[in-house]
């Protein structure tokens, strides 16, 4: 065979060299994407579809002490677009924009706004029958996102005690922030295909499952709740008050029952918050006590040993100077003794006393109760109230100090120390979750007076809720009641207002057993009835009287209105 | 028939089987994932319905509301302290 025996045999060689060749490039390619550029190439290409979303959780409950629901999170979906992908007929955008209740106009100008992004809302947080509607449009580039609204069933009574979430459902004030960590849920993640339009093809796996938030059940009674807020608001209304604040304490485990406001707000319409109304009173806002301290000064008065309960003091003739200060009485009330001037809360009286003792035994016993330190470590922006260090007293000071003036505190505070009174003297933290261990609890507590001191006052206290007393209004029918009223000027610029008024009565119910402690404070009442007396004690009396019977405490007094008594056979 | 020609064929069998076994168990999880996203869904919609059920008995039973219809639709009152009889143990 020649060279040239075949007729075809040069273009049979060309032709193997040249599909070799192919071959071996074709492999080598092949080499290079599917072993040398695989991860790349494999993570591009899952990029172009395979996405990882976020899975929304369900943030927890806030319940009440009886497991009423306070405040819960609904789903809603809200509307957004991919500016990249969104393109729609003038027919379907019209209808977009009525459902939606969005003018056409501001739809168009936020996806413009957002024209280099992939993700914009053009509506946050519609019903999801709503979304189903517009998801029937079938607009290219546009889909919808579940999230959480919260819902507070109880509206404007519970407002300030629980605080508010943000459009994301965080806390942002009151208990929703300060358990925060509690209520709030982990988001999961979930593999998901999409197709070239954004909607979602398949769900491929999950990554991780979203964790939902834990219910939280508070101390707070919603029926007490309820009571104390709708007196406080009469009260407010009723004087013309420019706000007001009332909070009930359970004595022996220091739990909150009521916190409520004026003015207050509906948490459930975000929209209109603004920080004046949103501001918890009971926590964060300072004021001077007035008479409401007094028992607090006679209480370090009786521990000095100078004074017993029937000790006299001359408070004639209604007023003394100290310093260049002079010191008030409303009357004259001649010589007294000290449970009188407790009943009749002088000024003159109680001043005296406490120049009797020493600076030090009045600051020590403020201190003790907790006066000028925060209640507890869970409220958010509460106040710590300011006592000036004894040994910066003055004479004046230690004298305005007994009766409440150039010291300030938190209502929570001042029912917090009348609690320890009513409870024996011990005083404890105070509490805004349900206590599930009572027993502990009411054990618990750090001894601050002796018991036998606390008697002696929470005697003296009844008498300024009876005949002669200036808190008679605080009566409950059926209950013995005992507590203490405070009119305390206003402190403005350079002195005290003239006729700028806080109205102000603590106490706590039924003396025989106190379970109950109570603050109430209405900021400047206008008119004629301005005393503490006048105008917060109706407040106490009106809640302690429903509080009393909610809570099924058995009467012990019979005050006005005797309550019959009948024994069952076989009882004791 | 050689001991490695068998020995080949029965590789390849295995082979061939355990392919299959990847692509059914592949399937399988698919399907069952998709069950249980379903039941998720069910379940997140049942949670839902009672939460806003829960909330719709909290709503309906605020104090004012059924203090306003004792009063208003009922004519009830709270019986003053002198008509109660308290009865003690």
């Amino acid at each position: 065979m020649k060279l040239t025996g075949h007729p075809y045999r040069l273009r049979r060689i060309f032709l193997v060299i040249a599909l070799g060749l192919g071959a071996i490039l074709l492999f080598m390619r092949a080499v290079q994407l599917q072993v040398l550029n695989h991860d790349f190439l494999s993570s591009q290409g899952e990029a172009r579809y395979a996405r990882v979303v976020p899975v929304a959780a369900h943030r927890g409950m806030i319940l009440d002490r009886n497991g009423e629901p306070l405040a819960a999170s609904t789903p809603v979906e809200s509307v957004w677009v991919n500016p990249q992908e969104f393109t729609a007929t003038s027919a379907q955008f019209r209808e977009l924009s009525q459902l939606l209740g969005t003018a056409p106009d501001v739809i168009n100008s936020t996806i413009y706004a957002h024209a280099s992004d992939e993700f914009v809302f053009i509506r946050r947080q519609i019903s999801p029958e709503d979304a189903q509607k517009v998801l029937a449009l079938k607009i290219p580039g546009l889909a919808l996102q579940r999230e959480y609204r919260r819902y507070y069933p109880a509206g404007e009574v519970t407002a300030h005690a629980l605080g508010f979430t943000d459009l994301d459902d965080k806390g942002q004030d009151g208990l929703e922030y300060a358990f925060e960590s509690v209520l709030h849920g982990t988001p999961g993640k979930r593999k998901i295909i999409r197709g070239p339009h954004g909607h979602v093809v398949d769900e491929v796996e999950s990554l991780r499952e979203p964790e939902p938030g834990r219910d939280i059940t508070l101390s707070i009674d919603r029926r007490l709740q309820y009571l104390a807020y709708r007196e406080l608001k009469a009260a407010v209304q009723r004087h013309g008050a420019q706000a007001g604040s009332a909070v009930v304490l359970d004595v022996q485990t220091g739990e909150v029952l009521a916190m409520v406001n004026q003015p207050a707000f509906n948490p459930n319409k975000r929209e209109e918050l603004h920080g004046d109304q949103t501001r918890n009173r009971v926590a964060t806002d300072m004021f001077e006590p007035g008479s409401t301290i007094k028992p607090f000064t006679v209480a370090a008065a009786l521990e000095s040993g100078k004074f017993r309960p029937s000790s006299m003091i001359d408070t004639a003739p209604g007023f003394f100077k100290v310093g260049n200060a002079t010191v008030h009485d409303i009357h004259n009330y001649g010589r007294i003794d000290v449970s009188t001037v407790l009943q009749k809360s002088s000024n003159v009286g109680v001043s005296k006393m406490a120049l009797e003792i020493s600076a030090e035994q009045v600051w020590t016993v403020f201190t003790r109760v907790g006066l000028g330190s925060k209640t507890s470590a869970v409220f958010p922006a509460e106040a710590a109230g300011v006592i000036k260090n004894y040994r910066q007293w003055h004479e004046v000071e230690r004298v305005t100090a007994a009766y409440g003036y150039g010291v300030s505190v938190t209502a929570l505070q001042l029912v917090r120390a009348y609690a320890a009174l009513a409870d024996n003297g011990r005083i404890r933290p105070v509490l805004f979750t349900r206590a599930d261990d009572r027993a502990q609890i009411v054990n618990a507590g750090e001894q601050v007076f002796r018991p036998e001191l606390t008697a002696q006052l929470r005697r003296m206290l009844e008498t300024v809720s009876q005949e002669g007393g200036t808190g008679t209004e605080a009566r409950v029918a059926g209950y013995r009641v005992a507590g203490k009223t405070g009119t305390v000027k206003k402190s403005q610029e350079g002195g005290y207002a003239e006729h700028s008024y806080l109205a102000v009565f603590a106490g706590f119910a039924p003396m025989s057993n106190p379970r109950l402690a109570m603050v109430v404070m209405v900021d400047e009442p206008q008119g004629d009835a301005y005393y503490g007396g006048q105008v917060a004690a109706p407040v106490f009396s009106a809640v302690m009287s429903g509080a009393l019977r909610l809570l099924n405490i058995a009467p012990d007094g019979s005050l006005t209105l005797p309550a019959r008594v009948a024994l069952l056979e076989g009882g004791r | 028939m050689s001991a490695r020609a068998i020995l080949v064929a029965l590789l390849s069998l295995a082979v061939l089987s355990t392919a299959l076994g990847v692509v059914y168990s592949k399937h399988e999880t698919r399907r069952l994932f998709i069950g249980v996203q379903r039941l998720e869904a069910e379940r997140d919609r049942m949670n839902f319905d009672w939460v806003r059920l829960q909330l719709e008995q909290s709503t309906q039973a605020t104090q004012a509301r059924i203090e306003s219809i004792a009063h208003g639709k009922l004519a009830m009152n709270i019986p003053p302290q002198d008509s109660v009889v308290i009865v003690g143990r």
